[in-house]
């Protein structure tokens, strides 16, 4: 019985509250800036940012599937199609692509073809090896773990570095088994 | 095409932030230095008409033998300054507010640090067609 | 009116123009004024300004006035004309030339800073020979005719008494035909009101004959037209002037010649009575007089209404006159030109209102008979004489603004007066504080002739500074721009004081190409003047010229080294910009107790090495304290932090250099600059700074440390990394105080680290990251011994599988010995160490079997702690001179880049040192290249239980051609035996690049009498079989199985193959290389839980005659779970379909068909017997068996069949039910559950929805039902 899952976030982003995306992307650009005067370091501040996300991700996760009515997914595909078409529809105003399926399906590749936390965004020499965006992949993996599936998110392609696209690869490592807390016979 | 243009940046305190010789002329070595008095000398200029009008775009403000510089003075009182021995004046104004956009640009990066050097190569690109376009 | 000199125009205008004396002296006048070292003229000069000449004066229309302020002008007639082009030019550029010397002196100064300049007043700063050239400006255009300013209002003609008839030389002095050209062309009016003047020296005796000639001359010329003038009156010189009044207007004069020698007070006070009298008597009543005339003349030619048209048609009329005819149109009998007198008259006698009506008037007319000249010169007075009434500004600019254009529009010959007219405006414009149009003018006026546009720039730039608001960059623009001018007319002095005070608003600017030129050129200045250290000061600022372009760079680095060898002294420059020292990638090692064998090793991760050591080195706190407290005896507390480096052992440092420029530059001795301060008592740091300043210079050897040198060549815009080096000689404290470096052999960069900078980074950096102190700081303690180790013929790039024996040669350089050494290897699969027994064996012959198995258990044990550290002999000491060796074996276990990773943990003789351990860390990264790809599959065999058939597929995917040797299986409870030789597989015994191969082997358990355990694949006969179960073969063989553990082999029985080749070595007479694949843990358990075999007598030859057949058929059943289970045949009589189907036996099997079928000759296809069908056979015995059969089991069940008649029968229908005791709820976590669920999928059953423990399959001429039971299902079995 496949659960009726909405296949995309329009819906739901229709009725969200919105903000100036100008305002989202200085705020978040803000950020950003704030950590590189901070920690000097490009690795550190990837390291921030990813935490950061994982931390946002793992409250953001509960306001998805209560916004959405998204029942629980039967597989790591279709948890992926969620993510891509509903949760970034839902948070991000933009619809992710799943794609590059490996063949025992538990890695993926979320490709967003616009993005709008790089508006405006042009990486100097100086952050050189800075993945802008990592905020993304730490929700991403927080907002899993909390649907107990450990996952691992690197960036493939970034568009700040001259890629056309970007991609997200979501890596299952595991799955933990959500058991049932009491006995099937009493 | 002007044979001389020499397109600068100057930030709000008299720093230039980019600048780009954008004349068709081959340039020449002193040709470098003497546009850079000349526009560092019309900042004078720029500095009592500023506050006068509103208008950004001050069109040939100073002029040296035949070179003449018009100005584009941002609500920030960041100045792009052009130096140029054509007379087309429109065209020039066009120049300076689509690169004004280009700069807004750069302004919202949140990498770019305010009033430090432009090096983006992508802006650079971009004026210098632009002045091809309407210089 | 306001004190008419209250502005520089008015005060210039004042004494220019001013009326004009002619002078007509006879030679012995001059010869006599001469004996004071004066002319005439000079004699006369002093006194000719009145201050408060009281004359009263009348206009044209009668109103009486007083003129306080009178200046004359005395010109010898012969200088009345225009002065020569050229001369004039001389002259000007001469006061230039003395202005810059006399400037000379604070040329030097430091400028003074803008802002004191902007808000001094204008004469503090503004050079004050600017009036003086100016005024030589104006001059230099006096006398044109198209003025009456200039021309003489009367004529002085002075005859000295000692002259013989005083009379006639009166006469002839006027009509002398040397008369100025002014007067002869008619441009004025010849007849002049003359003053005649005798003048008597006092020496020449006394004054009766003087009078005498004076009567004589009243009663020729008139009463009162003659004076008479005594000098000479002192006798012998030494008067007291005081003030020598001549001295002001001859400045160039040498006081020895004093002036005015023989004049006494009574000579002075007649000369200063004598010009009065003659301007109060003469001069100017006759002037008030002519200005009376003229006006009467003009009003009754010009004034009133019918005159203006009679003007007006007259010109109308001579309007086809032609232009060119301006030049003499104009005669003094012109009334143009009289009406011009008549307003220049007034001009000088302040009667502006008429000058100002006189050339309104005449302006109109020169304009209409286009004669330009005239025009600019009256638009000109007319603009001074509004400036001079005082009112409306606007009309005087315009007025001087139009005279100006007008001149520029003559050309040439204008242009002298368009620069005259050109100051006067400017003078007006700052009289009324308008310095920025001022500058504007003055710049306008700067000409092609460049050293006059130089100064007028000059001014222009003043103005700019005065101008309100202050325009600075302005300022130093122009001021660059004359700087130019002066320096293209070679005024050096001048330029730099241009440049100079420019400095003062480009200091600090960021506008680079401006600051490169200002420096540059005043930097080659200065070198010119030969002041080269100030010359250095500027060039220093523009080595650093990377945005330049390249031959500019080349320009200014050429310019550069040639100053700097000229001023011929050595320079210490701090953060010299050339080369930028990259002060990010400073890297410090220290080798405190640990040690690195090479430079790769120095950048791995700390972490790693101490993952590495955790287990051999004393745990790392304690180690600290052990040599902390050491050092806490005998060191002040604060140095107990500090990083730790061994006396005798060399510190490195690593260091960036990036060069700006785009071209290369050479920097030579770049070293380090360290300081040294022994332990106790506490170091002064100055003095041991400036001691090693010295070290830091000139790498003396001293006896504290020693510094490396290096010379780097830098190219455009290249960034290298030095590597420097200290060595400390003994125990103290050593400080890295920075870098240094020579630019050229004498210009000497340094560059100091902040340690709070490099702590920062190094922090963040790699090492050193816990330690939170000054990185520079290092504690040199009392040298210890160090090992140096390598290991022997380490390959780079091996194929996998490659077997080969090393040796790592440990070396002691101090005689102090080290012992108790250990040694940890991080990658086991890579290298494991051989027992030192087998140094001098010979490889890979000792790898061969030897009946006798001795050390066997040694090899094993040292496989048993593997993962531990490997511990040396505890005898091994290592002492100087002598070095240690240990063999490695080494296995290129899997392609890719490897790094291995190995520390030797030692420890030193004595107790005295402030460590007691070290380790030497080595880091050798391999690239391993794919060899050989071994895959083994392993399906039980058809035709026999415990048996099965093994495919081993070979593929070489290296590059060279690989031979096989040996295939084994590891361990002994596995025999292997080749299905069919080797050789028809591969006829040549290697295998090429990219050939594959597969083979067929049978396997099976073995019996435990004796284990078959290895296949010789070999080409030819049986060559020397490896011993798989010794070293190093067996050490190898068992890392492979830790790292090839899969999950699930704890269920399964598996076997481990290892199959050994070898690869002709590159060179002869060497032994083939040695290549060995792993293969681990191939399960041979079988898919099914049960399966069985149904087997008999294949033919049978009977007589049917006398009885039936009975045939016994064999059954036998496996089972290869863990659970013990129940199984039922049933056997059906009569067949379901008639069937029969000579040579399809696969229902005497089970249906999992291994791909290996085709190849195995089914048993009965030898004899396939092709009859016609029979009547069907009949089972006979019980119809039903019960066999309960044990987990791992085997059982045999003897069925019966009979049959009526010869033929082939297909014995094939019978059932087989088997259910699994108690494997129940678990069956959903068994492997082999799923993979029973799988395959029975796989081949076709589908799955009862009603019985989800039941499979039924329909064969065609098979019917077999499969039912699987277990407790869950709960069936009555």
């Amino acid at each position: 019985m496949a659960p009726a899952v909405p296949r995309s976030g329009d819906a739901i982003f229709a009725n969200v509250e919105r903000v100036n995306a100008e305002l989202f992307t200085l705020t978040y650009g803000a950020i950003v800036r704030q950590l590189l005067t901070d920690l000097e370091e490009v690795e550190e501040v990837n390291k921030q940012l990813d935490q950061m996300g994982y931390n946002i991700g793992i409250r953001l996760i509960d306001e998805f599937l209560a916004k959405s009515n998204v029942t629980r997914c039967v597989d790591f595909r279709e948890t992926a199609e969620v993510i891509a078409k509903v949760g970034f529809k839902m948070f991000l105003g933009v619809t992710a692509s799943v794609t590059n399926w490996d063949n025992e399906g538990t890695c993926c590749s979320l490709i967003l073809e616009d993005n709008p936390l790089v508006d405006f965004v042009e990486l100097p020499d100086t952050c050189q090896g800075l993945y802008y965006c990592n905020i993304l992949s730490g929700v991403v993996r927080g907002a899993l773990e909390m649907v107990s599936m450990k996952t691992e998110i690197t960036w493939i392609r970034d568009m700040l570095r001259g890629d056309d696209a970007f991609e997200l690869q979501v890596k299952l490592l595991k799955q933990v088994p959500e058991e049932y807390p009491y006995k099937d016979d009493e | 095409m002007a044979s001389t243009a020499c397109f600068m940046i100057i930030s709000k305190n008299d720093i230039p932030i980019y600048e780009a010789e954008v004349g068709s002329a081959l340039k020449k070595e002193e040709a470098a230095h003497q546009h850079q008095f000349i526009l560092h000398a019309a900042l004078d200029v720029v500095q009592d008409l500023a506050w006068t009008t509103s208008a950004m775009f001050l069109k040939s403000i100073d002029r040296f033998n035949d070179l003449v510089v018009s100005v584009y003075v941002t609500a920030g009182h960041t100045r792009l300054m052009l130096l140029h021995d054509s007379r087309n004046d429109d065209g020039i104004k066009s120049f300076f507010q689509e690169v004004h956009e280009l700069y807004i640009k750069i302004l919202l990066n949140p990498l770019y640090l305010p009033g430090s050097r432009v090096t983006s190569s992508h802006f650079d690109t971009k004026v210098r067609a632009l002045a091809r376009k309407y210089i | 009116m306001a004190d008419p000199a209250y502005s520089a125009l008015r005060k210039m205008l004042l004494d220019e123009i001013t009326p004009v004396v002619m002078v007509l002296p006879t030679p012995l006048v001059e010869e006599r004024c001469q004996k004071n070292g004066l002319s005439f003229v000079q004699m006369l000069t002093p006194f000719c300004v009145f201050n408060n000449i009281d004359v009263p004066v009348r206009t044209a229309s009668d109103q009486p006035y007083r003129l306080q302020k009178f200046k004359l002008r005395m010109v010898y007639a012969s200088d009345v004309r225009q002065p020569n082009v050229e001369v004039t030019k001389e002259r000007l550029k001469q006061v230039i030339t003395d202005a810059g010397n006399i400037e000379d002196s604070d040329l030097y100064l430091e400028p003074s800073s803008i802002e004191t300049i902007s808000t001094s007043s204008q004469p503090d700063f503004v050079p004050t020979w600017f009036q003086f050239f100016n005024k030589e400006f104006v001059r230099s255009v006096s006398f044109s005719d198209h003025e009456a300013f200039d021309h003489p209002v009367a004529c002085l003609l002075v005859v000295s008494s000692n002259d013989k008839d005083p009379i006639n030389k009166f006469v002839d002095l006027f009509n002398m035909n040397q008369l100025p050209p002014l007067l002869n062309e008619g441009a004025m009016d010849p007849k002049i009101p003359k003053v005649f003047v005798l003048l008597h020296d006092n020496q020449d005796g006394s004054s009766e004959r003087a009078s005498k000639i004076l009567a004589e001359m009243r009663n020729t010329f008139g009463a009162n037209d003659c004076r008479l003038l005594c000098i000479n009156s002192l006798q012998d010189g030494a008067p007291a002037h005081e003030p020598n009044p001549w001295e002001f207007y001859m400045p160039n004069a040498s006081p020895d010649q004093n002036l005015g020698r023989l004049l006494n007070k009574e000579d002075v006070d007649e000369l200063r009575d004598f010009v009065r009298d003659v301007s109060s008597k003469d001069i100017i009543p006759n002037m008030e007089q002519r200005i009376r005339v003229l006006n009467q003349q003009v009003s009754a030619t010009r004034k009133g209404f019918r005159n203006q048209i009679k003007n007006l048609w007259w010109r109308k009329g001579k309007e086809d006159a032609p232009e060119n005819q301006t030049v003499n149109m104009y005669t003094f009998s012109s009334i143009e030109s009289q009406i011009r007198v008549l307003g220049d008259y007034a001009f000088m006698l302040r009667d502006y209102e008429l000058a100002l009506s006189n050339y309104r008037l005449l302006s109109t007319d020169y304009k209409l008979d286009k004669a330009w000249k005239r025009y600019a010169g009256v638009q000109e007075m007319m603009g001074l004489t509004y400036f001079m009434l005082n009112q409306s500004k606007k009309d005087a600019e315009y007025c001087m603004e139009n005279a100006f254009t007008t001149y520029l529009r003559i050309g040439t010959s204008g242009k002298g007066n368009a620069t005259r007219c050109g100051l006067w405006w400017v003078e007006m414009l700052k009289a009324t504080g308008q310095y920025k149009e001022a500058a504007g003018v003055y710049f306008r006026i700067s000409g092609e002739e460049p050293l006059h546009s130089a100064v007028m720039l000059e001014q222009a730039s003043y103005c700019y500074l005065l101008a309100k608001p202050i325009m600075l960059r302005k300022y130093g623009f122009h001021l660059i721009l004359s700087g130019d001018l002066y320096n293209k007319c070679d005024q050096i002095k001048h330029a730099i004081r241009a440049y100079r005070n420019a400095l003062s608003v480009f200091k600090g600017t960021t506008w680079s190409h401006i600051r490169d030129h200002v420096h540059f050129h005043i930097g080659q200045w200065y070198a010119s003047l030969g002041r080269f250290d100030v010359a250095m000061k500027h060039m220093l600022e523009i080595v650093a010229c990377s945005h330049q372009s390249q031959p500019m760079q080349e320009l200014f680095m050429k310019n550069f080294f040639q100053i700097l060898q000229k001023t011929g002294k050595t320079y210490k420059i701090p953060r010299l910009q050339l080369p930028i020292v990259n002060i990010s990638s400073l890297n410090i090692v220290s080798e405190d107790h640990r040690t690195y064998g090479s430079p790769a090793a120095v950048s791995v991760k700390e972490s790693i090495w101490q993952h590495l050591e955790e287990e051999m080195v004393p745990s790392l706190t304690n180690a600290k304290t052990t040599w902390l407290d050491l050092q806490s005896k005998l060191l002040p507390n604060k140095l107990k932090q500090s990083n730790v480096c061994v006396a005798g052992e060399a510190l490195k440092v690593e260091i960036a250099f990036k060069n700006p420029l785009q071209l290369s530059i050479p920097i030579s001795s770049v070293t380090l600059m360290c300081e040294y301060s022994p332990n106790e008592p506490q170091p002064d740091a100055s003095s041991s700074a400036n001691q090693t300043v010295e070290d830091g210079k000139t790498n003396s050897d001293t006896s504290f440390f020693t510094l490396s040198e290096v010379d780097i060549t830098l190219e455009g815009g290249e960034t290298t990394l030095a590597e420097l080096s200290v060595v400390p000689r003994i125990e103290g404290r050593l400080k890295v105080t920075g870098v240094s470096w020579k630019l050229s052999d004498s210009m000497i960069g340094y560059y100091n680290f902040e340690p709070d900078l490099i702590k920062k980074r190094i922090s963040k950096g790699r090492r050193k990251a816990k330690q939170t102190t000054n990185k520079l700081e290092f504690l040199v303690i009392k040298s210890l011994p160090r090992l140096e180790g390598i290991i022997n013929n380490l390959p780079t790039t091996v194929y996998a599988g490659n077997l080969q024996r090393l040796s790592l040669q440990l070396k002691n350089s101090s005689d102090i010995p080290v012992k108790n050494l250990k040694m940890k290897i991080s990658h086991p699969r890579f290298l494991n160490i051989g027992n030192p027994e087998t140094v001098n064996v010979d490889f890979p012959a000792c790898l061969e079997k030897q009946k006798t198995s001795s050390n066997k258990d040694k090899d094993i044990d040292t496989t048993k702690k593997s993962e531990s550290v490997f511990h040396f002999p505890e005898d091994t000491v290592i002492h100087k001179e002598n070095t240690f060796v240990l063999p490695l074996w080494f296995r290129a276990a899997t392609p890719g880049n490897v790094s291995l990773y190995l520390t030797v943990y030692y420890e030193v003789e004595d107790k005295s040192t402030a460590m007691r351990y070290r380790t030497l860390r080595t880091h050798h990264i391999l690239e391993v290249l794919p060899s050989l790809d071994v895959s083994f599959n392993i399906s039980p065999c058809p035709s026999k239980l415990q048996e099965y058939i093994v495919r081993m597929d070979v593929i070489n995917k290296g590059l060279k051609s690989l031979k096989l040797r040996q295939l084994s299986s590891v361990g002994s409870e596995w025999q292997i035996s080749l299905i069919e030789s080797i050789q028809d597989l591969i006829p040549s015994g290697n295998l090429v690049p990219g050939q594959a191969l597969s083979a067929f082997l049978k396997l099976k358990i073995a019996n435990k009498t004796e284990t078959e355990t290895d296949v010789w694949l070999g080409h030819g006969g049986g060559g020397a079989v490896f011993d798989t179960r010794r070293a190093p073969l067996v050490n190898f063989h068992h890392y492979e199985q830790l790292s090839q553990k899969t999950s699930r082999q704890e269920h399964e029985s598996t076997v481990d193959f290892m199959l050994i080749s070898e690869m002709e070595s590159e060179t002869e007479n060497q032994p083939p290389q040695i290549f060995s694949h792993h293969a681990c843990h191939c399960s041979v358990s079988t898919k099914r839980p049960i399966w069985w075999l149904l087997d008999g007598p294949k033919i049978i030859h009977y007589n049917f005659t006398n009885s039936l057949c009975e045939t016994k058929l064999k059954m036998t059943i496996h089972n290869s779970s863990s659970f013990p289970s129940s199984i039922t045949i049933n056997t059906f009589d009569s067949p379901p379909g008639t069937s029969i189907s000579s040579g399809n036996k696969v229902g005497w099997h089970d249906m999992s068909s291994t791909p290996s079928e085709p190849r195995v000759p089914p048993p009965e296809s030898a004899k396939a017997v092709v009859l016609e069908s029979v009547p069907p056979f009949i089972w006979t015995g019980s119809s039903t068996t019960h066999v309960k059969l044990g987990p791992n089991s085997t059982t045999e069940v003897w069925l019966l069949v009979t049959t009526f008649a010869p033929g082939t029968y297909d014995l094939s229908n019978y059932s087989l039910h088997w259910s699994l005791v108690g494997c129940g709820d678990v069956r959903e976590k068994e492997g082999w559950y799923l993979e029973f669920d799988n395959f029975m999928k796989k081949s076709g059953f589908r799955r009862r929805e009603v019985d989800r423990g039941c499979y039924v399959k329909n064969l065609r001429s098979f019917y077999i039902i499969l039912e699987l039971k277990g407790d869950v299902v709960g069936s009555d079995t």
